[in-house]
């Protein structure tokens, strides 16, 4: 007896077996008895699989069947019966063992295929799943295909994956980066989580403890500035983190990180792309892969680097399958079937760098001061006139503030102090019209301090977080020092004002806080327990306040010395 | 909570049992499976079946705990079909009254059938004209049922009161790799899905201590760190039993420099110590951000809308889910419990991301049994040398 294979569905073996003959096609059938089959080379099997077994079903979802040759009928199609049923061949044993559960065990058995073949099978079956979800996206987000090496190593790592080896550091950046798919107890959520993981993602490859990298200076950055992180979009946030790490002294350290995961320079952009794809990935497995929850990150990403994008699309489509998105991609087809159809915002603003404006910091708050200064000291009739004055000075429109802004010129040292005009619109938007609508000239400069503080400073001094405590004890020892010559020199009193401006406040501080003035004791003890960097900022004050009126005098000295003595420092000016 | 699944996104098995659920007719049907194949979800898609093929039918969905019937709540709520009609769901407690009193349902969708006893199984098979229990006998964590107080149906008692059909999903949907490798230790029949290799895994950390102190020392100072990272998330820790917890809680209040809530030695607790309700008030005073939930006290709402981590037993949290889980004290000898097995497999199963794992001295010989593959950290060995921070 000449027998062929049939791959059915168990539903449709149910169906045969139940009603004696179903119609099936001839796609399904493998041309080999199964001793033949057996012969065949393991590639050769396992591309016979893929042409011959629908597309997705679970390996216990679909059976073999050995058929005899000559008893198929047909009916516009083929058509079958059970007299024709030589024996069942399940596809692998938990398939064997799930079938037999399921079905009649007086049935003939035949042992399963060989693993190696189905493995081989189901890798290409893998690939076309998940080929197909990396292109549907792609061309969702009308974006460019990766370049064809970019995608291979996704392949590869994708078959390491799947073969759950153990990494070392002779595996690729992909096949850890595939390989690492957890989030560590340690990682803080929001924005920072994916670059956090990124960080770990080094560790991996360099075959270092994960754990370790809490106790590393990028994670701490990371950390001490992830309410401002938050703030942004992630490609700000992407943007952020790439100016500060480039420009202060965890440099060093940020270069050897991106030298790991960039495999010494093969992906310029590897830090930023893994960080985007575990972002993406996350919102996506939160919530319930709708693509829409990503929408506005991908088109942010690819109005600013069209490459870029297309790699993390890719790496996310290839990864995630079309089994897990295909809901989702729906959702944007123009298919009549839909009740609801979504479609891209194509309006999500571009974060060009032509239209990026600057703003530089200093001539701010020199605007700043000088309103403060001109209202000191005058009588009502020219605080009004002043009031008049100034409003005319005052942009009259959010706009215009930030028009204002655009003049300023760009040096390199203030290109990190940079802020966008979007990112000022959308967050500051509240306090700028505060600002705008000012009543008087005190309100005016209160309010731009506070908005200052809050959206310029911060971005300054990204690593400093003073506590109100802190406040009021740098606050106690610049009062003392300014009054050690029996005077309060104006330039004094500015670079107190200065001081209210410059430090970033964990909480916020009023004049009421002042009220209740700190004791000395308690002033330099909390002096004494501050960090370094902070010291430093309070050496800095009070020495720009022993000379801010040109000279040093010994009561200042000596009082400079006494807190540098409370501080430890071997300043000894 | 989104968790329910909708019909044309579940797998081929579950699709399967749903489509026969109607030929079956009167006859009762057993929807058996392991932790995570979905088991619940498929009971609820069976009731849909049953509501819209009999729309002015009595039908009532039967759970074992409170946190339970919440949970079912809102996973009925996120079935278009069910959206304007009011299902009840109950406790067995609540069905068990009902059914003394002689009230008859079309049908009853019995949720966790392997811990209810006998006599309640006869009333609900008395009571109804459609049977339809979900649950697998080798999970049922309990040797007596509380208020019951008889021990829970067998897996043979069931089957000779119901002759139910049984129809059996093994593919685990739910569980991660990392999870379903532990499982796998001990049950191994497990079958894990297709699509696995995109969806995040969990992380599972072993933790070994010299000391009690210096254990719960640890687990607390993780749990707290991780309740102020991720505060969108929820965190639980979880005990085999009360004593464990309240002997935590006071160890955690020692950490924090807080009188202890009970001056009694454990296990010797009594009545007053035992008054979780007031332990929950005690410790809002004290403002750790610990709750209590189980039997009525505390709710898991509130316990996330005030971001406290939640304590809980395994029996309790047993069909609920946290993002991060911590199981502290799992030296705690499981004694003559007989399903051993079901209640670790609860207690593991319970993590979505982050799960921790402590003990003092050495671990249970029933979790050694899952744990077996697991690395054990000491934690005397955390102090990491400066030259392994890269950057």
């Amino acid at each position: 007896m000449k027998t062929i294979l049939i791959a059915l569905l168990r539903t449709e073996f149910y169906y045969l077996i139940k009603y004696d003959s179903i119609k099936t096609s001839s796609d399904r059938m493998i041309m080999h008895s199964f001793q033949g089959f057996k012969k065949l080379p393991i590639d050769a099997r396992a591309n016979l699989l893929q042409i011959s077994l629908p597309l997705h079903e679970q390996e216990h979802e679909v059976l073999l069947i050995e058929y005899d040759n000559k008893l198929i009928g047909f009916d516009n199609a083929p058509k079958i019966n059970t007299k024709g049923i030589y024996s069942i061949v399940p596809l692998t044993e938990m398939a064997s063992k799930l079938l037999l559960s399921k079905i009649n065990n007086n049935f003939n058995f035949k042992s399963h295929i060989e693993l190696s073949v189905y493995k081989m099978f189901e890798n290409i079956r893998g690939n076309i799943h998940r080929l197909e979800a990396a292109d549907q996206l792609r061309l969702l987000f009308n974006l460019e295909k990766p370049k064809e090496d970019f995608s291979s190593k996704i392949k590869e790592a994708t078959l390491t994956k799947i073969k759950n080896k153990n990494l070392d550091s002779n595996n690729s950046i992909f096949e850890h980066l595939l390989d690492f798919d957890i989030t560590p107890s340690f990682c803080p959520e929001g924005n920072i989580e994916a670059f956090i993981k990124s960080a770990c993602l080094g560790y991996k490859k360099i075959e270092e403890d994960i754990y370790n990298v809490k106790d590393g200076d990028i994670f701490k950055y990371l950390k001490i500035n992830k309410e401002k992180i938050e703030e942004y979009s992630f490609y700000e946030a992407t943007e952020f983190i790439n100016e500060n790490l480039n420009e202060n002294e965890l440099k060093d350290k940020y270069k050897t990180m991106q030298e790991i995961l960039t495999e010494n320079g093969t992906y310029q952009n590897a830090f930023f792309m893994f960080s985007y794809f575990y972002h993406l990935k996350k919102i996506m497995e939160i919530n319930d892969y709708k693509i829409e929850f990503i929408e506005k990150d991908i088109m942010e990403l690819k109005s600013n680097n069209k490459e870029l994008a297309s790699n993390v699309i890719f790496l996310l489509g290839y990864t995630l399958s079309i089994q897990t998105i295909s809901r989702s991609l729906q959702t944007y087809s123009s298919s009549q079937l839909l009740k609801e159809k979504k479609q891209l915002n194509i309006n999500h603003r571009k974060k060009a760098k032509s239209k990026e404006i600057i703003l530089e910091i200093t001539n701010q708050k020199e605007a700043i001061k000088n309103v403060s200064s001109k209202t000191t000291n005058i009588s009502e009739k020219e605080k009004k006139e002043k009031l008049i004055q100034l409003k005319a000075e005052f942009p009259s429109s959010i706009d215009d503030v930030l028009a204002q802004i655009d003049k300023k010129d760009v040096t390199k040292t203030t290109l990190k102090k940079r802020i966008t005009v979007n990112f000022l619109k959308e967050k500051g938007k509240q306090e700028l019209e505060k600002m705008l609508g000012a009543k008087n000239k005190s309100e005016y400069g209160q309010l731009s301090s506070e908005f200052q503080r809050k959206w310029l400073y911060n971005i300054e001094n990204p690593k400093e977080n003073w506590t109100k405590e802190e406040y009021k004890a740098l606050y106690y020892l610049m009062d003392k020092m300014a009054n050690a010559d029996k005077k309060f020199v104006e330039e004094e009193k500015d670079l107190i004002g200065k001081f209210h401006e410059e430090l970033p406040m964990s909480s916020k501080i009023n004049t009421d806080d002042f009220k209740v003035r700190i004791k000395p004791e308690r002033a330099e003890n909390i002096i004494k327990t501050m960090d370094n960097k902070k010291k430093e900022k309070v050496k800095e004050f009070l020495i720009k306040m022993g000379e801010s009126d040109g000279k040093f005098i010994p009561s200042e000295k000596k009082y400079l010395e006494r807190v540098e003595k409370i501080m430890l420092f071997k300043h000894s000016k | 909570m989104q968790w329910m699944i909708e019909e044309d996104r579940l797998g081929p098995e579950q699709k399967e049992i749903i489509n026969d659920m109607h030929t079956l007719k009167d006859k009762a049907v057993w929807i058996q499976g392991h932790a995570g194949s979905g088991k619940s979800i498929v009971l609820l898609h069976a009731l849909t079946e049953f509501i819209i093929r009999n729309p002015k039918s009595n039908v009532v969905v039967v759970v074992f705990t409170l946190a339970l019937v919440d949970l079912l709540k809102s996973g009925l709520k996120q079935i278009p079909a069910l959206v304007d009609i009011n299902i009840p769901v109950i406790t067995i407690y609540k069905l068990n009254k009902l059914l003394h009193l002689g009230q008859k349902f079309d049908a009853i969708f019995c949720d966790e059938v392997q811990d209810i006893p006998m006599v309640l199984l006869k009333r609900m098979k008395n009571g109804s004209n459609k049977l339809i229990i979900a649950g697998d006998a080798a999970q049922s964590i309990y040797t007596s049922v509380p208020i019951f107080n008889e021990r829970p149906c067998s897996k043979t008692e069931i089957i000779t009161e119901l002759d139910p059909e049984v129809k059996t999903t093994k593919t685990i949907y739910r569980l991660t790799r990392s999870i379903i490798k532990v499982l796998m230790n001990v049950y191994n029949d497990l079958f894990a899905d297709l699509v696995h290799i995109g969806r995040e895994d969990s992380e599972i950390r072993l933790f070994k201590a010299n000391d009690y102190f210096k254990e719960i020392e640890f687990s607390w100072k993780e749990s707290k760190q991780i309740n102020i990272d991720r505060t969108q998330k929820v965190h639980a820790v979880l005990f085999f039993q009360k004593n464990d917890l309240i002997k935590y809680v006071d160890t955690v209040l020692n950490i924090e420099g807080k009188k202890k809530w009970t001056n009694e030695t454990y296990p010797d607790y009594s009545q007053e110590s035992r008054d979780l309700r007031g332990m929950n008030k005690y410790l809002n005073e004290k403002n750790i951000p610990l709750m209590y939930v189980g039997n009525g006290i505390g709710s898991l709402d509130e316990a996330n809308q005030k971001k406290k981590i939640i304590l809980m037993t395994y029996h309790s949290s047993k069909g609920l889910d946290f993002d991060s889980v911590s199981l502290p004290c799992i030296q705690t000898d499981l004694g003559s419990t007989e399903n051993e097995n079901a209640i670790i497999l609860v207690a593991l199963t319970r993590a979505k991301s982050q799960l921790l794992i402590t003990f003092t001295g050495s671990m249970s010989s029933g979790f050694k049994k899952f744990l077996k593959n697991t690395s054990v950290k000491n934690i005397n060995d955390l102090k990491i040398d400066s030259d392994e921070v890269i950057f």
